[in-house]
């Protein structure tokens, strides 16, 4: 069963999403075919005998003219004009055609033939693609913000004008260098630990403080908040950085803390300074005004005494007096000379070397007491103070072991050294009498306090040493059992720059 | 004059000079000294009830070794209502430091502070108190 050619052309052009049509040279409709409902909203009847020009949008027109119409006549071939089309509804859809001449077989008569489709979707996506683009370019380059785009290896892909200017460079010579090339090391673990938490697509943005290499090579400070771009299938594509400048608040902050401690370590100063104030006119009260008073009442007695006898005994006692004050005196004026530290030089300071000079200074002590000594300076060889310092300290502690010895049992004493912090820690243990704490930890080092009946400490030497100690901003400490011995614990500050 | 003195110091010279004091006063009683006052301590502990043993002025220095005069207080406090007579306490230190004043007249019990240098003229307004 065969079919009418009209028949068939009803068929093939009813389900084709193409408007076919055929025009006069002039651009008259002759032909249109039945789907124009569907493409342009028209019924064929309402275009025959009509001129398209009417339905082109005024801005096309002249196109339309010049760069299809006329070179189509000219016998150009494949012309492809894309344009818009007034539909039936008011809007103007795009049309893309293909256009050609076609003869008449019998009387030769000249048409255009043209082939439309509506592309109006692919064109709105398209120009919405491209505004999208042209909105984030326009955003990237010109933010106040930096902008830095990465590839999921870390490589530079995309850099604005902010961020290049931010540290020192032109954009393009920053494009291509890995992230961390112009990250400080500080901040670079965190920093990578939250990018691979992004790429296990744990999280999808980390923001973070973080320190820049500047081209000049300092560090400058920086906010950043990383975001990671996804493709469709959820996989990380880039990764897009916004840095905001935040340096000059990060070195005000560092400048505020670094105050802090300053005014903590002030503070700390005067503390000590305070307690030793007080400890000074606790040396005025008992130790200066005693002897004085002794003094007046020895010269008042000597007035009223005819004896010469008792005279000579009250001399006796009044130079005993004198050489206390003058005692007493000259221990006052060492504090005094600590505690200004004008002459203070401290340097890295054998402890083994020292040590040796304290045991010549006492040798003869040593010997005849049979004194076993263990140095273990294997974990910190020296100190930062000056050696005069140390060697007072040292040899003070080696004579109060020497007196508080246990008399039934040979001396043993053990000095070590190590580190603990920001410390440098000597100690010095001896197994002598020792000290009951209980009772007298509160009073150790205060002055002319002595803990031993018969034994004549004159109770100067534990004042001095932690009166030193303080002055160079270190600290002792001292633990003890009675009947077993006493450990001193020096503490050093390590190697304290600012005294 | 007879009053039993005690003196309660660590200091040699003053402990000389006080009795000298003491002497040219004309003061004839017995005088108990004390170095130590732990060991006046337990004088007063063990004599609490002797009447003819114990002091009747007691001239109490503050700033010892082992024992100070604050703790040698303190620890006298419970055995005095056991004494069967008044005892004077005065405290006796070369220190001006208000702070030491001040708390000395915060006990009931001390009749006064005396500073040093111990004279003839503090030994005899003090022993006044005694007779009164």
């Amino acid at each position: 069963m065969s079919l009418q050619d009209s028949e068939i052309l009803q068929l093939l052009t009813s389900i084709s999403r193409e408007l076919v049509c055929l025009h006069e040279t002039d651009g008259t409709y002759v032909y249109v075919s039945p789907n124009s409902k569907s493409i342009i909203g028209y019924e064929p009847e309402e275009l025959l005998g009509r001129n398209p020009y009417d339905f082109f949008h005024p801005d096309d027109r002249r196109l339309i003219f010049e760069r299809s119409h006329q070179p189509l006549l000219r016998g150009d071939d494949n012309i492809h004009p894309t344009f818009r089309f007034l539909h039936q509804n008011g809007t103007y859809i795009w049309l893309q055609s293909d256009n050609r001449l076609t003869t008449h077989a019998t009387s030769g008569k000249k048409y255009i033939h043209t082939s439309s489709r509506d592309i109006t979707e692919k064109i709105e996506s398209d120009a919405n693609l491209a505004l999208s683009e042209r909105k984030f370019k326009t955003l990237f380059r010109d933010s106040p913000i930096g902008l830095v785009l990465t590839s999921k290896q870390g490589y530079i892909d995309d850099v604005n004008e902010s961020f290049a200017r931010f540290l020192g460079y032109e954009t393009f010579e920053l494009l291509g260098k890995h992230f961390s090339e112009i990250s400080s090391h500080g901040e670079l673990e965190e920093n990578l630990r939250y990018r691979d938490s992004v790429q296990k697509g744990m999280i999808d943005h980390y923001a973070i403080e973080k320190q820049y290499i500047h081209k000049l090579g300092h560090l400058v400070w920086a906010y950043i908040t990383v975001t990671v771009l996804r493709d469709d299938l959820g996989e990380p594509i880039y990764y897009l950085a916004q840095i905001i400048d935040i340096d000059e608040r990060k070195k005000t902050e560092t400048l505020l803390l670094e105050n802090n401690e300053h005014l903590k370590a002030t503070k700390n100063s005067l503390l000590i300074q305070n307690k030793q104030l007080q400890s000074y006119n606790q040396i005025i009260s008992h130790h200066l005004r005693a002897p004085v008073s002794n003094l007046r009442s020895l010269i008042d007695l000597l007035q009223i005494t005819e004896s010469v006898e008792e005279r000579m005994e009250l001399q006796n006692h009044l130079e005993e007096v004198t050489v206390n004050l003058e005692t007493v005196l000259s221990e006052l004026i060492t504090t005094l000379k600590i505690q200004s530290l004008e002459n203070y030089h401290p340097e890295w300071v054998s402890i083994r070397e020292t040590f040796k000079r304290v045991e010549k200074l006492m040798e003869g002590e040593l010997q005849k007491k049979k004194v076993l000594i263990e140095l273990n300076l294997a974990e910190k060889e020296s100190v930062f103070i000056s050696k005069d310092y140390l060697e007072t300290i040292l040899l003070q502690l080696l004579s109060n072991s020497l007196q508080f010895a246990e008399p039934n049992r040979d001396l043993r004493i053990v000095i070590e050294s190590f580190a603990i912090g920001s410390e440098t820690t000597i100690s010095f243990s001896d197994n002598g009498s020792g000290i009951d704490l209980s009772r007298y930890s509160d009073q150790i080092f205060q002055m002319k306090k002595t803990f031993h009946r018969q034994m004549s400490g004159k109770g100067l030497g534990l004042f001095l040493m932690k009166y030193t100690m303080e002055s160079l901003g270190g600290r002792i400490e001292v633990k003890s059992k009675p009947g077993e011995g006493a450990t001193f614990l020096l503490h050093f500050p390590f190697g304290s720059s600012n005294l | 004059m007879t009053p039993k003195i005690c003196i309660i110091d660590d200091d040699k010279i003053y402990q000389f000079t006080t009795k000298k004091i003491i002497a040219n006063a004309g003061i004839t009683g017995e005088i108990l000294i004390f170095s130590d006052a732990e060991n006046a301590l337990s004088f007063f502990q063990n004599e609490s009830g002797n009447t003819t043993k114990l002091p009747d002025i007691v001239f109490l220095d503050i700033n010892m070794p082992f024992m100070d005069g604050w703790q040698f207080l303190e620890a006298m406090e419970p055995i005095l209502s056991k004494f069967p007579k008044p005892i004077q306490i005065y405290l006796v230190s070369s220190s001006v430091d208000e702070a030491d004043t001040e708390r000395a007249t915060k006990i009931p019990y001390v009749s006064g502070y005396i500073f040093k240098p111990f004279t003839k003229e503090k030994l005899l307004e003090s022993l006044a108190h005694l007779q009164s």
